[in-house]
């Protein structure tokens, strides 16, 4: 029964409001809310309510209890439309196709919409890129559209405003810049590929001519640039796995990192079903990636080595394809000389790629040079790989260049004094702008500078005029695909804060009357269609630009693929010589520092995001946190450096501290510092967590340094890390095999797995018949596909409700993760074994572990108030409303599956907030344990839709969240009684074990082995 | 000294423990009936709400059926409450000048909702789902019972689990033909010792007479319907 706040006596009271208000506030930040948590519990805190207080507070409270509310529960409200929309049914949900913008390309999503608030986000299936699935970050939008943080205050001048005095000012500037066309007006912008936006540009550019639109972004790639010096041409370089049998990436991280990574990491799963057909994955990387966790073949390379890795592929390819295609560019200056590299392994891998000439590909990462982008091209077009495995387009993108060199130049132009009027749209450049471009002081030398964007963040400290822009689910604009094809983007809610987008900034310069980006949009679309022809005899541009927005792309807009184009080699090695001199690393020497983005937060854009910073990072398993993480050798080499040391990082003078984190399978003689912590903004979720490398990234080198000195300065910090074992003990939860021992149903491997399945002899419990029930519900993970990214744990965040609970709370094993990644080093050493065993070459293995659903649970047995107890179907059903937190079943579990609410995580929602929950899930409080539930709510609801409809729940109707979403599709679920349903078909795989088959649970979830595909070459 | 306590005096002492004893069983009893009461359930208690609605008019006297409002009862874990512009569909042509429809023309006029008060609620963690039900069979009246009859809607039944369980562990006594739900006046045609039917029913059940226990399990059967008693059923 929820009672009231009494009024209590001033003194408590007083403190009572103040924690409330601040828990209210830091809803987000697992941190920001421990204090308070402190207070309530009256540990530790001198001021906490005194003995006398309480018993005062707990006799108001009886009292007021009893004569206020008699004992009843208060009433609730109903408030039904005054205008009900015919497509609304209150309870049903709706989806919306829409797109968030990657770099500025486009991701089709559909977003579950509940009365008119978002609550999910998944991939839209009509989308080229998306087929369905979304990443980690795609669906972590949500989180971000309901941040309170969002809610900055408009200024202009320094002093409070509102959108009208702001547009009067930018209408002001434009007017008085008009003159002398713009002269002194600048745009620094994000990459972008919206038509519209790029319309709006072309006629600012028109207007203004002598105005310029800077784009940077911090984490762009060189692709374009490379395709420039080898193919004569910009264009935009994509990928494509389906055929590609052996690949080859040079410290790409193409199964997590980019907008192609969901659709990849499809395509790459499929091609690695155990077989002839079997694909084969290379990887020289510096730091453990997705990709390098799932590669046959890892290399340890630093990352300005790779280049080398490029040049010695191309002088092997040359060696076996013939000099005529490849011979020039092999026969251009090492880049690196030095390098000590594993010829054996390059020798390997080229081998390989030329015997698979048309079915292999090299990808190179975003963070090369555009040398080893240009010396790839030339490898793809001599092995005959182009027009195949990789997609030439003309660019999507408006501006393919975003690199540092633009935003240094632009800086050195307000630097001279020649930028009156800077108008920035998003970036945060004063965060994230090369260290040498000096961005803030730079700002102090522009007379009017406009800075509009989604926070307060650091670059709103330093201009007079900050304009909070709409959430990508509260605009209304377009973006390409990395095909071309084109996606309105719609609002799906009212905007929350501001409704301002950059499209209405931009407008502000060519027009009066700020009509809102959707006037605009429609107009720009409509003229385009009938320009084009896109409306069909019969139909009109609005029911045209209806099915456009319900199918979320515009039928054939994907942009025609580039074929006539050739890689002259000749021609190719003068550009690609000169992009060699200027790869910017030069000949320095020493230990290498490398600039890493972080596969949740990128370069701190996710920065406020509590979902993003709880995912622990796939291989070092740590969450809120940044880290100098340093390869096990070259640890030991620094003089003994350990996980928890804090540590001096210099360049050149310039001095970061961070604490150590020892990992394996980083390249000797190098660190990792991941991009995008030690916000100073006024994100309270990003505040304090981690330590900013940005001072020591310049734009001569902004990804890899060499000379850094890495010096230990003291120690004792620890860091929230969910995982902290290295080691399976020798269990081998994940079982792998190599692809002959899969292939050979004789082989130990098979052997064991057939062991490991089905039915025990000896079980203490006689198995329950399932098949007279209608359903028998049962999932299975492939760890084939399995890349241990992540995806599904935000998934199942957002599906469920779960809380976040912070680093300290993490650090004492409080995270709320209904599924957790298991990690495992095939070498690290066991209990007992040498502890400073290096295994830096070690593979490693993920393993995705939620609730089994075991038919003969443990944890049952041993709930005393039957708060767990089994379904007719086979579910083990966790009941929140019984459950009086004994924690004995999460005791007696045996896969650690369960979590428990030790402090009320969620605690009271801010409005805001709270609108994020799914409506169909309980929200859980303090003292409840809960775990993985097979979406039992979506299983209700098919089965009522089913029921209602008089038929059974077809296989493939119940599609739970992780499922939904997993990109490389490792999970299936439905019922076992359907011999039929693609679960049934999975546990029959010979590749099906159980987990802790030994112990007899039966579990419901099982696993199918991973099978790694090794060159017999290298073993 | 004389003695403060006599031996007469055990016999007060006893007592005073039989009535202590008594005392504290029937304090206990009375909290357990207590929230048995309809009291303690909210029930049998009128809510008042922003607009005088009368279910008996509209019901009884006009013969609107429920879904007729409450449209989307049979798609939706709601019932639906109907919005202002479903009022107006008809109070724009009669009764447009009454004065008890002012809030709802103000409503209509400046888009603002009504903000009715809930009646029939369980807690957060319990889902109902509306949809289920009236296609499976179960009328209206069985858990709001007779709103036709109500002047001012009160909740009717408890609405605690273990009504809910009830139905669920032997569902065949509540159910009715699907065309039935919203008939407030249905009654399950029953078969007299004689064999002759009494079908009191004003809808047009054309069952043939059968004794409850046979037609329950006809019902059970035409409607499609399994016990459903899996925790997760309703709570999740």
């Amino acid at each position: 029964m929820y009672t009231p706040a009494p009024p209590a006596p001033p003194a408590i009271g007083s403190r009572m409001s103040q924690s409330r208000e601040s828990s209210s506030t830091e809803t987000e930040s697992g941190q920001g809310r421990q204090p308070t948590r402190l207070t309530i519990l009256g540990q530790a805190d001198p001021k906490a309510v005194s003995r006398r207080g309480f018993v005062q507070l707990v006799g108001t409270g009886i009292a007021m209890t009893g004569a206020v509310t008699a004992c009843t529960k208060p009433r609730q409200a109903i408030v039904p439309f005054v205008r009900r929309p015919p497509e609304v049914t209150p309870g049903n949900a709706l989806n919306f196709a829409t797109a968030i913008s990657h770099e500025g390309y486009g991701f089709g999503v559909l977003v579950e919409s509940h009365s008119g608030r978002p609550t999910k986000i998944e991939g839209n299936p009509d989308h080229p890129d998306s087929k369905g699935r979304a990443s980690a970050r795609d669906q972590a939008y949500l989180l971000g559209l309901y941040d309170t943080d969002r809610n900055g205050q408009l200024r202009i001048d320094g002093a409070p405003a509102i959108w009208k005095t702001a547009a009067g000012f930018i209408a002001a500037r434009a007017d008085a810049l008009a003159p002398q066309g713009g002269a002194g007006l600048r745009f620094l912008v994000e990459p972008e590929t919206s038509p519209f936006i790029g319309e709006l540009r072309a006629r600012i550019q028109q207007k203004y001519p002598n105005t310029r639109f800077v784009t940077y972004s911090s984490i762009a790639d060189g692709s374009v640039a490379g395709a420039q010096a080898s193919f004569g041409r910009p264009l935009e370089v994509h990928h494509d796995l389906r055929q590609a049998k052996v690949i080859v990436s040079l410290d790409a991280d193409f199964l997590d990192d980019g907008v192609e990574s969901v659709r990849l990491n499809r395509e790459f799963a499929d091609a690695r079903e155990p077989g002839s057909n079997m694909s084969r994955l290379y990887v020289a990387e510096p730091f453990y990636t997705v990709t390098g966790g799932v590669a046959d073949h890892r290399l340890r390379v630093r990352g300005s080595e790779i280049v080398a890795v490029a040049q010695r592929l191309a002088v092997e390819l040359a060696g076996i394809l013939g000099r005529d295609v490849l011979g020039a560019v092999a026969d251009l200056a090492m880049a690196e000389p030095n390098a000590a590299l594993d010829d054996r392994w390059i020798k390997v891998a080229a081998r390989d790629l030329a015997a698979n000439r048309g079915k292999s590909v090299v990808i190179p990462g975003r963070r090369q040079p555009a040398a080893v982008h240009a010396i790839v091209n030339a490898i793809n077009f001599a092995l005959g790989n182009v027009g195949a495995q990789v997609k030439l387009l003309d660019p999507i993108r408006l501006d393919p260049n975003a690199g540092p060199e633009g935003i240094v130049a632009l800086a050195a132009e307000m630097d001279a004094g020649k930028v009156e009027t800077l108008v920035i749209l998003g970036n945060n450049p004063v965060y994230s702008a090369p260290a040498d471009a000096d961005f803030a002081a730079k700002l102090a030398k522009v007379r009017n500078v406009v800075y509009a964007g989604l926070y307060a963040d650091e670059t709103a400290k330093f201009v007079a005029n900050y304009i909070p822009v709409a959430h990508p689910l509260e605009s209304w604009g377009d973006a390409r695909g990395v095909d071309g094809t084109v996606t309105l983007i719609q609002p799906l809610i009212d905007p929350l804060f501001s409704r301002v987008t950059s499209a209405d900034i931009l407008a502000l310069f060519l027009e009066r009357g700020d009509r809102g980006a959707y006037a605009l949009l429609k107009e720009f679309w409509q003229k385009r269609a009938s320009a084009e022809g896109a409306v069909p005899a019969g139909s009109s541009f609005d029911l045209q630009w209806e099915h456009w927005l319900a199918r979320g792309v515009l039928d054939g807009s994907a942009a025609p693929a580039v074929t006539d184009v050739a890689v002259d080699a000749v021609v190719a090695s003068v550009a690609i010589a000169q992009l060699l001199g200027a790869r910017g690393v030069g000949d320095a020497t020493g230990v290498e520092l490398a600039f890493t983005v972080d596969p949740r937060i990128l370069d701190g854009r996710f920065g406020n995001n509590a979902w993003m910073h709880e995912l622990p990072h796939p291989h070092t398993k740590f969450t809120w946190d940044n880290a100098v993480v340093v390869g096990q050798a070259t640890a030991a080499r620094m003089g003994g450096l350990k996980t928890g040391d804090w540590a001096n990082v210099t360049l050149g003078g310039k001095e970061v501290r961070g604490p150590v984190f020892v990992q394996p399978g980083l390249a000797d003689e190098s660190v990792s510092i991941f991009l995008g912590y030690g916000r100073q903004g006024a994100e309270s979720v990003a505040a304090g967590v981690g330590f900013n490398i940005g001072s020591l990234r310049s734009s001569a080198a902004p990804w890899f340094v060499r000379g850094v000195t890495v010096e230990k300065i003291g120690n004792g910090y620890s860091f929230g890390i969910s995982q902290t074992a290295a080691s399976d003990e020798d269990r081998e939860p994940v079982k792998v095999g190599t692809l002959a021992e899969a292939m050979d149903s004789h082989s130990h491997f098979r052997e064991t797995l057939a062991r490991e399945r089905g039915d025990q002899q000896w079980e203490i419990h006689p198995p329950i018949d399932y098949s007279k029930q209608a359903y028998k519900w049962a999932m299975s993970i492939d760890l084939n596909k399995c890349t241990g990214c992540g995806a599904c744990v935000i998934a199942c965040q957002s599906e469920n409700n779960i809380a976040t609970v912070g680093r300290e709370q993490v650090k004492i094993g409080r995270e709320m993760h209904w599924i957790r990644i298991d990690r495992y080093y095939a070498d690290a050493p066991n209990y007992g074994e040498d502890k400073n065993k290096q295994y830096d070459d070690s593979r490693v293995v993920h393993q995705p572990i939620a609730c089994q659903h075991c038919e003969t649970a443990p944890c049952e047995y041993v709930c005393p108030v039957n708060a767990t107890v089994h379904s007719d179907e086979g579910l083990n059903e966790m009941v929140y409303n019984r459950c009086v937190g004994t924690r004995y079943c999460s005791n007696n579990c045996p896969y650690k599956a369960r979590r428990f609410n030790f402090l009320d995580f969620t605690g009271d929602p801010s409005e805001v907030r709270g609108m994020a929950f799914n409506p169909d899930v309980t929200v859980r409080s303090r003292g409840i344990m809960e775990k993985c539930t097979y979406c039992v709510q979506r299983i209700e609801r098919a089965r009522i839709d089913s029921r209602v409809e008089g038929r059974a729940i077809a296989d493939g109707e119940i599609v739970t969240a992780c499922q939904q979403t997993c990109p490389s599709g490792a999970i299936e679920f439905g019922s076992l009684n359907d011999k039929d349903s693609s679960v049934s078909k999975a546990q029959a795989s010979p590749r099906r074990y159980d987990l802790l088959h030994e112990i007899a649970t039966r579990p419901r979830t099982v696993f199918l082995a991973r099978v790694r595909n090794p060159n017999p070459e290298l073993g | 000294m004389p003695l403060i306590f006599r031996p007469k005096h055990n016999y007060l002492a006893r007592l005073s423990l039989v009535v202590g004893g008594l005392g504290a069983l029937g304090a206990v009893s009375a909290i357990l009936i207590y929230v048995r009461t309809p009291l303690a359930r909210g029930m049998q208690d009128p809510v008042e709400q922003p607009i005088q609605f009368d279910h008996r008019h509209h019901t009884r006297d006009e013969g609107i059926d429920c879904r007729f409002c409450h449209q989307t009862v049979e798609t939706s874990p709601f019932a639906g409450i109907p919005s202002t512009q479903l009022c107006m569909n008809c109070h724009s042509q009669i009764w447009n000048g009454s004065p008890m429809l002012e809030k709802v023309r103000q409503s209509f006029i400046e888009d603002k909702p009504i903000v009715w008060t809930k009646v029939n609620d369980v807690p957060d963690f319990v889902f109902f789902n509306h949809a289920i039900h009236v296609n499976k069979g179960v009328g209206c009246v069985s858990c709001h019972g007779r709103v036709d009859t109500m002047a001012a809607v009160d909740k009717a039944k408890t609405l605690t689990m273990a009504f809910c369980l009830e139905c669920h562990r032997n569902p065949g006594p509540s159910l009715r033909p699907v065309e039935e739900v919203t008939n407030m006046e249905w009654k399950a045609p029953v078969a007299s010792a004689h064999g002759e039917s009494h079908g009191e029913s004003l809808g047009e059940s054309h069952h043939a007479a059968l004794d409850p226990q046979a037609f329950a399990k006809k019902m059970v059967k035409d409607n499609d319907v399994h016990t459903r008693t899996s925790c997760t059923t309703c709570h999740r």
